[in-house]
């Protein structure tokens, strides 16, 4: 292929485009990947590691993130690069009387569904879970729930592309689209022109701003996420990854949420796992504002009460760091997959919220999928 | 929230001269220092529950120390001992931690004097028990009156090692060699200092240099340790001479039996404080690389925030002292405190001291200067990012590697600076790998994002935080 040409142009050098880059280079299309900082610049680099399944709506969100969990349990060994995936199993705390019942619905209608998830009293769950406080009301489980490190998919996907041959162009920033009669012919880039007929927009918040002049504005929005990281504690301190039941009371009633709160202002839910170092990654809250990535006095307290509340045992822990990450938000939480209609040429991966890390490798291969029809 | 005239944060030379000065003038001050007493690491005091039969006997620095302290005590200044500032927030609002508790304070005008942290030179077995820092060394001593170990080689650059070991020695340590990395015998620090009229640096110096020769130390210059050895703790050390450019000359590796070594290869300024406030830095290769910029009148890029000491590049205490002066009094103007005439006075002479001070540092910075070689002693295995374990081999794959040059790069591909430090220690070694690796200046490596806390905070201490407010 000349230079300045290629089959595929990946734009974002995060987990998604990454994962797009490798999918694609498989299939055997000669793949260009343009990022504009470094690999895990963006959210792929401020983020916590777990790949929930309880925590995905029913329906084709589910059955992306069962069909991305079951791309994760030989990636390691395809990637040839550890990625400490495990299947750690996921739970969710219940705190209160009011979010019992709705996660009691959520949990019937999973099971429904085919998803294995039982509800434990506090004595159960903390027979699992020993770091849970004895005050709650008791927790699912979901064994199928996983964990990885997000760093680590992020470079594997990106080295096992470069093995198969696509160009990695790292540092590289994407100015404009090039269009020509309504078609997508390539990208601008610092470096100049880089034509191809697929150009396929990996490039999370940033994904809009490339084609709002060209009519396509896809509903992709910056929300912080604020995440705190511990000192490390003795191995298997936390067995599980771990939610609490409020992240399910404000997806599914957002209306019994107090908005005179600060925990609810900022949407913060936590969500938690312990790294294989043995840190604590804690988060988040959930904030629009903008592309903003400082980290703030009220998100991290309101963060660190919410740890505190469902295990106060961990009062003592060092909190070593902070950090705010900006996922990539939709309105109704789906990623935005596929070719654009109004811009033929151009194939969208983006807008996974806090799912990407989750749906990265179904992402990958769907995109490929769409590569190969639109080829 | 308590409001406060001034807020001074490091008890050391700048922050006491500061402290006195200000409250001299009738402005309100908060001091406050993260150890019990004051002092800093220059005065080193011993704890108050200590007690010294004869404060003489510590030297003429330690007196001095005892002097300035006494006057805080007897001055309206309220100090706040132990006590660790765990943010810093908009405003010049500082979070506390002391006691187990948490407070924030504002502070009307602010003087940052958080001093400086020892260099870390890493070598085969440089994480090894037993080796230490000198000052580490001599704040074992000092303040908590432990013999570091028996039988101790000392290495380094600079006069900093003529001290510790005379001080080792008075305490009944074996000093075994004194390693001097350049190749400047302690001679030429004499007649710098002779020539630009230091007289009281000169005498100190000597009256070190005399207690070595007395005891027959052998003193080593163009020398370094290259490995230390031991399985649990430090058995030996390997020593080597090496070239002007600090590399080792073959064939003139020697070992030598000990359980302590020292290391004082210099001072890095403090700059976690000042990086939080958002503070802009500069580049002053022979004040410890990146320092906090400063005007005139010792005030930061952030209005209100004045800077005093190492933190706006490594001086030396007599530099600090008289920054400390001009910093307090520039804070007192801005309060609209200042009045008296007595002050244009008192500023002049401050900075034609701080001039005179200035040039010895200036001597003291390009002597003390490290040099290149000194990375070559670093293998694949030696440890650079202590806190989360990171071989040196791991990170020099990762530099370079999907076009990563920057720390946080290499950071996010093996967790190096991701520990409680936050890069303190291993982002001076990591950017000068990078730097050389990629064949760049030093100072286009920019330091990584400083990130909330300044320094560790129990989960507790923040959820109090937020109930109290």
């Amino acid at each position: 292929m000349a230079p300045g040409k290629a089959e595929v142009i990946v734009i974002g050098g995060g987990v998604i485009g990454t994962s797009v880059a490798y999918y694609a280079s498989r299939r055997g299309y000669k793949v260009t990947l343009l990022e504009k900082e470094h690999i895990s610049s963006g959210a792929s680099g401020a983020c916590g590691g777990t790949v929930f399944m309880q925590t995905k709506n029913l329906g084709r969100h589910l059955e992306l993130a069962l069909k991305s969990a079951a791309l994760y349990r030989n990636l390691a060994e395809e990637l040839d690069f550890d990625i400490e995936y495990s299947v750690c199993g996921g739970m969710i705390a219940i705190e209160n009387e009011q979010q019992a019942p709705i996660v009691q619905h959520t949990v019937e209608q999973q099971r429904l569904a085919g998803l294995a998830v039982d509800i434990l009293d506090i004595k159960e769950a903390r027979e699992l879970e020993p770091m849970l406080g004895e005050h709650l009301c008791g927790a699912t489980f979901c064994a199928a729930d996983a964990i990885v490190n997000p760093f680590r998919v992020n470079r594997a996907f990106c080295r096992a592309a470069g093995r198969l041959g696509a160009n990695l162009r790292i540092g590289v920033n994407v100015i404009d689209l090039v269009v020509e009669n309504g078609r997508v012919r390539g990208v601008l880039t610092g470096d100049g022109p880089i034509y191809s007929d697929c150009v396929v927009n990996a490039a999370a918040i940033w994904a809009p701003a490339l084609t709002k002049k060209y009519g396509y504005e896809p509903p992709i929005t910056p929300h912080r996420g604020q995440v705190l990281i511990t000192e490390r504690l003795l191995p298997g301190t936390l067995r599980h990854i771990l939610l609490c039941g409020c992240y399910l009371t404000a997806k599914h009633h957002p209306e019994l949420l107090d908005m005179k709160e600060r925990q609810h202002r900022l949407a913060a839910g936590l969500i938690l796992e312990q790294g294989t170092t043995g840190g604590l990654v804690i988060g988040s809250t959930r904030e629009l504002v903008g592309v903003d990535r400082t980290t703030t006095l009220d998100g991290i307290e309101v963060v660190a009460e919410h740890l505190y509340r469902v295990m106060p045992r961990l009062g003592p822990v060092n909190v070593i760091r902070a950090f705010a990450g900006l996922r990539p938000r939709t309105p109704n939480g789906m990623p935005i997959l596929g070719a654009v209609e109004s811009l033929p040429g151009l194939i969208m991966a983006a807008g996974h919220g806090g799912d990407g890390i989750s749906l990265a490798p179904i992402t990958g291969q769907l995109i490929a999928d769409c590569v190969a029809t639109m080829n | 929230m308590r409001e406060v005239e001034l807020v001074i944060v490091g008890g050391g030379p700048a922050g006491l001269s500061a402290a006195l000065e200000a409250s001299q003038a009738g402005t309100e001050v908060v001091l406050i220092d993260e150890y019990s007493t004051l002092g800093g690491q220059f005065y080193k005091q011993v704890p108050d529950s200590f007690r010294l039969r004869n404060s003489k006997a510590e030297g003429e620095q330690y007196v001095e120390g005892v002097e300035l302290i006494e006057r805080v005590k007897n001055s309206k200044i309220e100090f706040l001992p132990n006590t660790l500032v765990w943010s810093v927030f908009p405003d010049r609002t500082l979070g506390l931690y002391r006691e187990g508790r948490t407070e924030e304070v504002r502070a009307r005008k602010l003087i940052l004097a958080p001093g400086a942290q020892e260099v870390p030179v890493p070598f085969p077995g440089w994480t090894l028990p037993g080796v230490m820092m000198g000052g580490a060394a001599q704040s074992l001593l000092v303040r908590q009156r432990i013999l570091p170990g028996r039988r101790v080689v000392m290495a380094g650059v600079g006069p900093l090692q003529l001290k510790v070991a005379s001080q080792l020695l008075e305490a009944g340590a074996a000093v075994l060699e004194i390693l001097e990395a350049s190749n400047h015998p302690p001679v030429s620090m004499e007649n710098a200092l002779r020539s630009m009229g230091h007289w009281g640096k000169m005498r100190e110096g000597m009256r070190y240099w005399m207690t070595i020769k007395k005891a027959r130390i052998p003193f080593r210059h163009s020398h370094v340790p290259v490995r230390a050895l031991g399985k649990e703790q430090l058995e030996a050390v390997v020593v080597a001479q090496v070239d002007a450019e600090w590399r080792v000359v073959p064939g003139t590796e020697r070992t030598l039996e000990a359980d302590t070594l020292c290391l004082s290869y210099g001072f890095l300024p403090s700059l976690q404080l000042t990086r939080n406030f958002g503070c802009r830095l500069e580049f002053k290769p022979q004040a410890g690389g990146w320092v906090t910029w400063h005007d005139a009148d010792q005030q930061t890029s952030v209005e209100g925030v004045y800077v005093a000491g190492e933190v706006g590049g490594i001086g030396g205490a007599d530099v600090a002292i008289e920054e400390g002066l001009i910093a307090a009094l520039a804070a007192i103007r801005a309060l609209g405190k200042a009045g008296t005439n007595g002050n244009a006075k008192k500023e002049r002479e401050a900075r034609k001291r701080l001039a005179h001070a200035s040039k010895f540092a200036e001597v003291a910075g390009s002597m003390m200067h490290l040099k290149p070689g000194l990375l070559d002693l670093i293998t694949e295995d030696t440890i650079i990012c202590r806190c989360e374990s990171v071989s040196a081999g791991r990170i020099m794959d990762a530099i370079g590697a999907e076009n990563d040059f920057t720390l946080r790069g290499v950071k996010i591909q093996t967790r190096a600076g991701m520990g409680p430090c936050q890069g303190r220690m291993c982002g001076f070694i990591i950017s000068r790998l990078i730097a050389r690796k990629q064949g760049v200046p030093l100072d286009s490596i920019p330091m990584d994002t400083p990130r909330f806390p300044v320094k560790p905070i129990p989960l507790k201490a923040l959820v109090d935080y937020a109930e109290n407010k």
